[in-house]
């Protein structure tokens, strides 16, 4: 049996005629003898006859143009890569990349940033064209429409500080100010016209100024005999100059015959409607807004204040009242 | 060496002249071995479309990369490692992807019933194969298939492509007794696989 194993091993290369003579002559005299053996290596040589017989695969007739087609292929893929990378044409050294590169960023800050500086003193410029500052930016347009629309609820976090002497009966304008600042405080309590509240805000950051949210309000007092009549001619008004966003916000504080309404007023129309206005009043006195905006809104209160019909002596008002941020200084 | 090699001065004049512009050359040399490239990667794959996707891998490889050939082989010889590597990774990523595993055509399988001798179902349904009228043949060569790599590749040079011992030692980078030891036990191997039928 041993001697079986030892004569199969050689078998391979017997039927492949690499044995020497020896080893030849040692596999046949075993083979003469052993059927198994011989048995086996009949089949071995079986399997190589039907292996050597097996048909040979054929390639499609048009396997030529096939592989063809995909050398083009890859050839304008690769002309395709090779132009969206490039070299350059001019060849320029490393460093000198770094310091274009650097020049380039350094430009391309410098541009941002003198950009950045002119938004920001252009806003400067229309805050002060209207009295006020406007910082930052304007975002207190966003919270004051937030503020009507919800019908002149307090927005949470919002509070609106005036101080004012309008109040009182004069023959001249009054310029008092206002304090328009958001404290973050929640609560939502409904808004009252309160000429006595506050004047100043104090920064809780001491001297340090704090950058607060300012906007610049007018109020028009108009001297009016029918408070409820002169209302409807307002709207009239407002209706036919096409101004929106109307916010009645009811009686002024201590004065139960006066109206007080919220508009925004297109600065193009600022002045037609302060003509409009005029006629309404009582006493006839002529008013108007000394600041306008170079463009965008002014946002306007309307008091309408019922004065008796035998009262002499008494003109419309009108006042600039200006909501500034707090700052100190 | 079979009958697809011809003249090796033949082939590295082709190339020179392939080099130096002559695209038509390479279209010579796809010609006169395109027979051997693709019956290779069809016994060593299995199946017709993979072997002509192989095939055509493989011209494009040569294509692009025939500037390295030395010519410190025969070109055939070089052609053949080309070959063989292109299939071996092919069937490495058909592995991979069709989670397929080599198995001994003799392993049972078992069943709540016992064992049941496996059959082998051919794994390339196309309509070309099944145009093989002999049926020895088939189940030869599905016996093939599911031999192990290296036994496959060895039986294919020696038996089907009829390469001298000193050729596949070449090809595949072994020494002569690794060729011969290991042409012995896939011989061995596939008759195994192949009781019954032999």
């Amino acid at each position: 049996m041993k001697d079986c194993q030892s004569i199969q091993a050689l078998f391979s290369e017997y039927l492949d005629q690499r044995l020497d003579r020896e080893e030849v002559s040692l596999v046949e005299k075993h083979l003469s003898s052993c059927s198994v053996c011989k048995a086996e290596l009949d089949k071995l040589r079986n399997l190589s006859q039907i292996l050597k017989s097996l048909d040979k695969d054929i390639p499609p007739a048009d396997f030529l143009e096939r592989v063809n087609r995909r050398i083009k292929e890859t050839k304008s893929m690769d002309s395709f890569l090779s132009s969206l990378f490039k070299k350059p044409l001019v060849k320029v050294a490393l460093p000198q990349y770094l310091i274009l590169f650097i020049v380039i960023l350094g430009a391309a800050m410098g541009i941002g940033h003198y950009l950045y500086r002119g938004i920001q003193g252009r806003m400067q410029i229309i805050g002060d064209q209207m009295g006020d500052q406007y910082s930052p930016g304007l975002a207190h347009r966003q919270g004051r429409k937030q503020t009507m629309l919800a019908g002149f609820q307090r927005v949470p976090g919002f509070s609106r500080q005036w101080d004012g002497t309008s109040g009182s009966k004069t023959t001249t304008n009054q310029v008092s100010q206002r304090t328009f600042t958001e404290n973050f405080e929640n609560k939502s309590t409904p808004y009252t016209y309160n000429e006595s509240m506050s004047a100043n805000y104090e920064s809780t950051s001491g001297n340090r100024r704090e950058e607060q949210p300012t906007v610049t309000e007018k109020v028009v007092t108009i001297n009016v005999y029918n408070s409820a009549e002169a209302l409807e001619k307002v709207k009239k008004i407002l209706k036919q100059l096409g101004i929106g966003n109307i916010s009645i916000l009811g009686e002024k504080e201590g004065e139960p015959k006066s109206m007080v309404l919220n508009i925004e007023v297109p600065e193009e129309k600022i002045r037609i409607l302060m003509k409009e206005l005029y006629k309404l009043s009582a006493d006839k006195t002529k008013f108007s807004i000394s600041q306008k905006p170079k463009d965008g809104y002014i946002g306007l209160d309307i008091v309408l204040r019922e004065v008796e019909t035998t009262q002499f002596g008494v003109s419309a008002t009108m006042s600039t009242e200006s909501y500034k941020s707090a700052t100190t200084k | 060496m079979s009958f697809y090699v011809s003249n090796n001065m033949e082939d590295r004049e082709l190339i020179r002249k392939f080099l130096e512009g002559e695209k038509g050359c390479f279209d010579e040399l796809i010609l006169r071995y395109q027979g051997m490239v693709f019956n290779l990667c069809k016994k060593m794959l299995g199946n017709y479309e993979e072997a002509l996707d192989v095939s055509q891998d493989i011209f494009l490889k040569l294509y692009e990369s025939i500037e390295s050939f030395r010519h410190e082989a025969k070109f055939s010889t070089y052609l053949y490692r080309i070959t063989l590597n292109f299939c071996k990774n092919r069937l490495r990523s058909l592995r991979r992807y069709q989670k397929s595993e080599a198995f001994c055509l003799d392993d049972p399988i078992d069943t709540a019933e016992g064992e049941v001798k496996r059959e082998l179902a051919s794994k390339d349904p196309s309509p070309r194969d099944n145009l093989e009228a002999k049926e020895k043949q088939k189940v030869i060569l599905n016996a093939l298939e599911a031999l192990k790599e290296e036994y496959k590749e060895i039986i294919v040079l020696k038996e089907i492509e009829g390469l001298k011992y000193e050729d596949i030692a070449e090809i595949l980078g072994i020494d002569l007794g690794t060729v011969k030891s290991r042409l012995s036990r896939a011989r061995e191997a596939l008759k195994q696989n192949l009781e019954g039928v032999l």
